[in-house]
């Protein structure tokens, strides 16, 4: 698959077939992390939230590859496991090959925002499971909320939509109650 | 709906791009001199953005879970081949390694489960394993039948695994293993990955959350029987099999209806249950739709103690009489 098909599927939401051609890049990935002090798991987690900022990165319909895509997806692999190095003190140089050297900055990655968003995951794992499913098709597959209303027996569309803000008031209060600081306006 | 529901509507109107004219400018507005309704906003863009990435996570997971396997249309059916060689793994990773005594005394607590939920007793003829329900009807589970179908002492345990080992590779003291203890051996035929990803460790099995009377309560609040069902007086019994990935997220969740009683509570023959396939696809569907909900399990580990994939069976009993019940076999 060419790097402009792999765009091309995520934008249209056939994410899978996308998701499993960058995957033959992991093995590379887990022994570059590997060979500077990580281990497996720790190279898939990190694999796996650099494919989740690669997708929403992609997504963008103004964003524009400036290199190849396996070269884009192992720079951010080299970004966060060096913000992870750091995070335990360790800052050894990486030396990886065919990679981006990419900041923060070139990344779009804040590390606050990072913060609020494992403290709103930690959230949704506590909301009630229909609340999560309105969340997830409505959002995430982007359904329709006449189709989500009939598929989750609400007595309308209305009440569906009343419910999923409900759910959204609620998790955004728990996050609130978890830290005041934190989801406070940012300006 | 009220004022700050819709307020919250508008917030997703505008974050999708579907705000325009002068309902657009009207909030741009509200939103330069309304530091709360920015507050708003972020907190809400933030959520979705959570909310997107835990299901693209889930996906990621997907995928990696079945490594370099045979892709399929639809996730959430038909990896029931990849689910039944990794099961096969899962058996010869178990009879090739020494025993945990943590986890004979875990299973055995969940096979009394099952025998006092569902089965009378368990036999095994032929070198095949039947269970024998409440009725005397005798079900042979089409599963990967290699585990912990009877309880016993550790120590038996041991030695079985050695025993059964050694019948792996000599494959002469096979039959007369099954019998005295109920385990039958996976030919190692099945066995054709070699995925690493894919190993399964016996060290900890992967478990529901707080439990498995835990996991009891949870199919209580949220099973649900299909309504043609009732109407017809219906009951059934699903497998469902689905791999719990080291995040604890589940994947390639695939249920089968393997029995179903009709009104008179008899059970069904083998064309009665095809005239009512559409009765077991609605048992399926609900079945793999609660497996799909369940919060987070505690993933498998290896005996480094770090989490892996691995298979796992649910049970579940949609009966009109005693309501849904569920049980785990191995």
């Amino acid at each position: 698959m060419t790097d402009q098909e792999i765009i091309a599927q995520i934008r249209s939401g056939k994410r899978e077939p996308a998701i499993k051609a960058l995957y033959t890049e992991f093995p590379k990935i887990k022994s570059n992390i590997i060979y500077s002090g990580g281990d497996a798991e720790i190279a898939r987690e990190i694999f796996h939230d650099s494919l989740i900022l690669l997708i929403e990165k992609v997504s963008n319909p103004q964003f524009e590859l400036t290199s190849k895509l396996s070269t884009y997806l192992f720079g951010i692999n080299r970004f966060l496991w060096k913000n992870e190095l750091r995070r335990r003190n360790k800052s050894p140089e990486l030396e990886w090959k065919d990679t981006l050297i990419l900041s923060a900055e070139e990344l779009g990655y804040n590390e606050e925002k990072e913060e609020k968003i494992k403290l709103l995951e930690k959230v949704l794992s506590q909301v009630t499971e229909r609340c999560k499913k309105i969340f997830e098709l409505f959002y995430f597959k982007k359904q329709d909320m006449n189709v989500i209303a009939k598929e989750l027996d609400f007595s309308s569309v209305n009440s569906a939509k009343t419910q999923k803000y409900k759910c959204m008031e609620r998790a955004i209060e728990l996050a609130r109650q978890m830290n005041p600081n934190e989801l406070q306006t940012q300006a | 709906m009220r004022a700050d529901l819709h307020t919250m509507e508008q917030i997703d109107l505008y974050l999708q791009g579907k705000l325009n004219g002068a309902e657009l400018d009207q909030f741009k507005n509200n939103l330069a001199t309304n530091p709360e309704l920015q507050s708003m906003v972020n907190d809400q863009q933030l959520l979705i953005q959570t909310v997107n990435r835990k299901a693209l996570l889930a996906e990621i997971n997907m995928v990696a879970g079945i490594g370099g396997a045979a892709w399929y249309a639809n996730p959430w059916v038909g990896m029931g081949g990849a689910a039944l060689v990794i099961g096969g793994i899962v058996a010869a990773v178990y009879f090739s390694s020494d025993n945990d005594p943590e986890i004979n005394q875990q299973t055995e607590i969940i096979t009394q489960n099952f025998d006092s939920t569902l089965v009378e007793d368990t036999i095994v003829e032929d070198g095949t394993t039947y269970f024998v329900m409440e009725d005397g009807e005798r079900i042979v589970p089409d599963i990967p039948q290699n585990k912990h179908l009877v309880s016993g002492s550790g120590n038996e345990d041991n030695d079985l695994s050695n025993q059964l080992y050694n019948a792996d590779e000599t494959s002469q003291n096979t039959d007369e293993t099954d019998e005295q203890t109920g385990h039958v051996t996976s030919t190692p035929d099945e066995v054709k990955t070699n995925n690493p990803e894919n190993v399964i460790s016996k060290n900890r099995i992967a478990s529901f959350p707080k439990g498995d009377a835990a996991l009891k309560s949870f199919i209580d609040e949220n099973m649900r029987f299909p309504g043609t069902a009732k109407e017809k007086k219906i009951s059934g019994n699903v497998k469902v099999t689905f791999l719990v990935n080291p995040e604890g997220t589940r994947s390639n969740i695939e249920a089968t209806c393997f029995t179903m009683r009709d009104e008179n509570d008899k059970p069904m023959n083998s064309t009665q249950m095809v005239l009512n396939q559409k009765i077991a696809n609605l048992f399926e569907r609900e079945a793999e739709r609660v497996v799909r909900i369940m919060p987070v399990w505690i993933p498998a580990t290896d005996s480094q103690g770090n989490a892996v994939l691995s298979t796992q069976e649910l049970y579940f009993n949609f009966s009109l009489k005693t309501g849904n019940t569920v049980y785990r076999l191995d």
